[in-house]
């Protein structure tokens, strides 16, 4: 107990750090250099980096003009550039894509899980198919969807097709009203299975004393669900949801593979919009900006996110 | 207002924020320091010396004698140094296989080494180039095409070549005008040529014969043929509509026909609102596209391989790309390739115009090839190899950049590659009447044309309001002063 007061009172006071632990307080700063070296390195520097960049006119391998925000002026504000038009679409289809993803990641998620949660046959074989999904590579999936969509021989129109209940092929990445939905089911086929396993976790983690006392008590089955297993699965939702929606967000395979943006832009999320404008069209001020106008709303996430898995692991 | 603010000064007013360790970072942190700006001086005057490429092995090809070559740079290669070379991966594996055979005996009989790399031609393989540019280490040679040549010029990247080509120029009835264009500014040269590729309509001549049709000589009886021949999942015309290289191809094709072009000769933009063959031309791409149905309706959202997919699967009648289709098609469906002949564009009022693009060897600044990459380059023009390279090893992959060269055999007796000779000597690249310089590359890459199609076949504007969407993006571009060179 003395021991760790007087260790309370070291920290509390840095002017005695020094005296009292002599050359140990220089091998703590050694001892965590190499982390603050990979996080300079590896984080602040891109990312700075990157800010450079943004405030730049500058294409690859060419050399830059500062231009200060012009960059950002135009992506926010210019309604006369090309770059504002395409940037708005691209929060709207982000925005869109992300909140379809994970409502559907959300259904699937929570229902799968309650299903394999319950005393059924061969659970242990369904839960190990049911997160097949997550194991296979995203770009691989997203081939295979390609290729069950195509209009010519995919899977799917053979199938209407032979059944006769289509004339002509179903456009299912080519018709814009339906290009998204069809990205979407292939990006919340891949997803779900995180959220399964997650809710799943959190599931089994309730205890079943609450589920027995309430059945006493008359509730019903979706009494129990609103009244205990929601309640008692919010800080697990709240985590999924804040992971999914970053990393759902970012993500530009499916919608790079499947339609690369099209028809008419309706499936071009933010990232893939970058890309497009750094990589292909080479112009490296605007391809930084455009991710650069999202940080601050995933700074406030990540936040909040740490917060609460930090405050879940204390 | 612009103003030069260093990278210098960048950092400090970032190491202010993350300290010291940030400097240190800065310093080893993968040479992002961006290139300096072009050196337009150009390559001091070679000296006479015997060409090192000089001893290829002789062949048939109609190579007119090297006399100029004799005049050919001093180069002294540097034994022991490597040059680095990159070459995007062709469906013809011979394209860069012999290359690299080529480079190798160079590089043997002059004591240096070559390091010879296939990338991938795909956004993969351009975003390995373009990191490793960025990063400022490229390769010493790196294979180039259409607006690529002077978009890295531009960027200060790559170094006059002028020394290297000259002794070339009058050979062989000296290049094509599309070569010239692609690869010169202000009268100097900024990457070696290497091939011209042609853009031939790949046409399935037994469902043409059976229908008692010849190639369509204009577009009325294109389209004729279309809805007579369209039966899906058989389309008539593997037009790209998405935004895709294709489709800068297929699009500007068709403009020339009725009279429109994308660049005037001095370089400004040559298309306005109301410019009517623009206008007739687009109106033509929606009614084929969604009046008379004779174009896949997937084809708005294609990606390159698309139409070449679609007629390799026998559900096009044709399209027009480079002969990789056929090649394709020579290895795995011999029988479809019987069946395939090759066209150039059926007229519009304009008349009938061959597209091409050219296909060049950059050489980077940043390279540390020295003389010995130089000496590579002239390697690969050597007349008699070249000639060999192209006409009796390729076999019609592409043409010549030597007009003379196209008076071998392959391309006057071979009845497939007939059409050839209308295709180069109408000839046009895609930034034609100009060179392909800043804006040309930046609407090329874009895809600003891509929109308008899609402006037009899938939101269904009309031709007037997707022609004005379309001149007032190109107008942005144009306006930017960096794009003019």
């Amino acid at each position: 107990m003395v021991v760790l007061r007087q260790a309370e009172r070291t920290v509390a006071s840095p002017g005695v750090r020094t005296s009292r632990l002599g050359r140990d307080f220089w091998l703590g700063y050694a001892l965590t250099l190499p982390a603050v070296l990979v996080v300079v390195g590896l984080v602040a520097y891109p990312l700075g980096y990157a800010f450079w960049l943004s405030l730049q006119d500058i294409k690859v391998g060419g050399q830059g003009q500062f231009i200060g925000f012009g960059n950002y002026a135009r992506l926010l504000f210019d309604s006369q550039s090309r770059i504002y038009g395409l940037f708005w679409n691209s929060v709207k289809v982000t925005a869109l894509y992300t909140g379809g993803a994970l409502a559907g990641k959300f259904v699937i998620g929570m229902v799968s899980a309650l299903i394999l949660n319950a005393q059924i046959r061969a659970r242990h074989f369904w839960r190990t198919l049911l997160f097949v999904p997550w194991a296979i590579p995203a770009v691989v999936s997203a081939f295979t969807w390609k290729w069950i969509y195509n209009d010519v021989n995919g899977v799917l129109n053979t199938f209407f097709t032979n059944l006769g209940l289509v004339e002509r092929p179903i456009l299912f990445l080519a018709d814009p009203r339906i290009a998204l939905w069809s990205v979407l089911v292939a990006a919340i086929w891949q997803g779900a299975p995180f959220w399964t396993m997650t809710f799943l976790a959190g599931l089994q983690a309730i205890p079943r004393e609450l589920y027995e006392a309430a059945a006493i008590d008359g509730a019903t089955p979706l009494q129990q669900y609103f009244r205990i297993t929601l309640p008692l699965l919010t800080p697990v939702i709240t985590v999924t949801v804040m992971l999914s929606a970053i990393w759902t967000s970012n993500a530009i395979q499916y919608v790079y593979i499947l339609t690369n943006g099209g028809p008419a832009n309706v499936t071009e999320t933010f990232p893939l919009l970058a890309y497009h404008e750094g990589m292909t069209a080479y112009d490296l001020g605007i391809a930084s900006a455009i991710p650069l106008v999202f940080f601050p709303v995933f700074a406030i996430l990540i936040y909040f996110l740490t917060r609460r898995m930090l405050r879940q692991e204390g | 207002m612009r103003q030069q603010f260093s990278r210098r000064r960048f950092l400090a007013v970032l190491a202010a924020g993350f300290g010291t360790t940030i400097a240190a970072c800065a310093g080893g942190g993968g040479q992002a320091t961006p290139t300096p700006a072009p050196q337009p001086s150009p390559t001091p005057a070679p000296a006479a010396s015997p060409t090192p490429a000089g001893a290829a092995t002789p062949t048939r090809a109609a190579a007119t004698p090297t006399a100029v070559a004799a005049q050919a740079p001093a180069l002294t290669p540097i034994p022991g140094r490597e040059v680095v070379v990159w070459q995007t991966v062709d469906y013809l594996p011979e394209t860069t296989a012999l290359i690299k055979q080529r480079l190798d005996e160079i590089a043997q009989k002059n004591g240096f080494t070559v390091s010879f790399e296939e990338i991938p031609n795909n956004p993969q393989g351009y975003n390995r180039f373009n990191a490793a540019v960025q990063a400022g280490t490229p390769p010493d040679i790196y294979r180039l095409y259409d607006y690529q040549t002077q978009f890295w010029r531009a960027q200060g990247q790559t170094t006059d070549v002028t020394d290297l080509v000259a002794p070339f120029l009058q050979q062989n009835g000296g290049v094509w005008q599309p070569v010239e264009l692609t690869c010169t500014f202000k009268g100097r040269w900024w990457a070696t040529p290497l091939a011209v590729n042609a853009w031939p309509f790949h046409t399935r001549q037994d469902l043409l014969d059976q229908a008692g049709f010849k190639f369509p000589a204009n577009w009325d009886e294109f389209r004729q043929q279309g809805k007579a021949l369209t039966k899906p999942p058989l389309y008539y015309y593997g037009m790209t509509l998405s935004r895709i290289n294709d489709t800068n191809n297929h699009t500007l094709g068709m403009v020339w026909t009725f009279g429109g072009k994308l660049q005037n000769e001095d370089g400004s933009l040559g298309v306005t609102a109301d410019d009517k063959a623009w206008l007739d031309c687009l109106a033509l791409i929606q009614t084929m596209y969604i009046e008379d149905q004779i174009i896949p309706p997937g084809s708005v959202n294609w990606d390159d391989g698309g139409n070449n997919q679609g007629y390799q699967s026998e559900q096009l009648v044709l399209t027009s790309n480079p002969t990789s289709i056929y090649n394709w098609l020579l290895k795995n469906k011999p029988e479809l390739a019987q069946k395939t002949r090759f066209y150039s564009y059926p007229a519009g009022p304009a008349g009938s115009f061959g597209q091409v693009d050219v296909w060049t060897e950059g050489l980077f600044k940043n390279g540390k090839g020295g003389d010995n990459a130089r000496i590579c380059l002239v390697a690969l023009m050597e007349p008699t190899w070249y000639a060999s390279y192209i006409n009796e090893q390729l076999k019609g992959r592409f043409l010549p950049c030597w007009k003379d060269m196209i008076k071998h055999d392959l391309w006057q007796k071979n009845e497939l590659y007939s059409e050839y000779q209308k295709i180069i000597s109408t000839g046009r690249i895609m930034a034609y009447a100009a060179p392909p310089l800043g804006a040309f590359g930046e609407l090329a890459t874009k895809f600003v044309i891509g929109d308008m199609m899609q402006d037009l076949c899938v939101r269904r504007l009309s031709p007037k309001e997707a022609l004005a969407n379309f001149v007032k993006a190109a107008q942005e571009i144009w306006s930017k002063p960096e794009n003019r060179a």
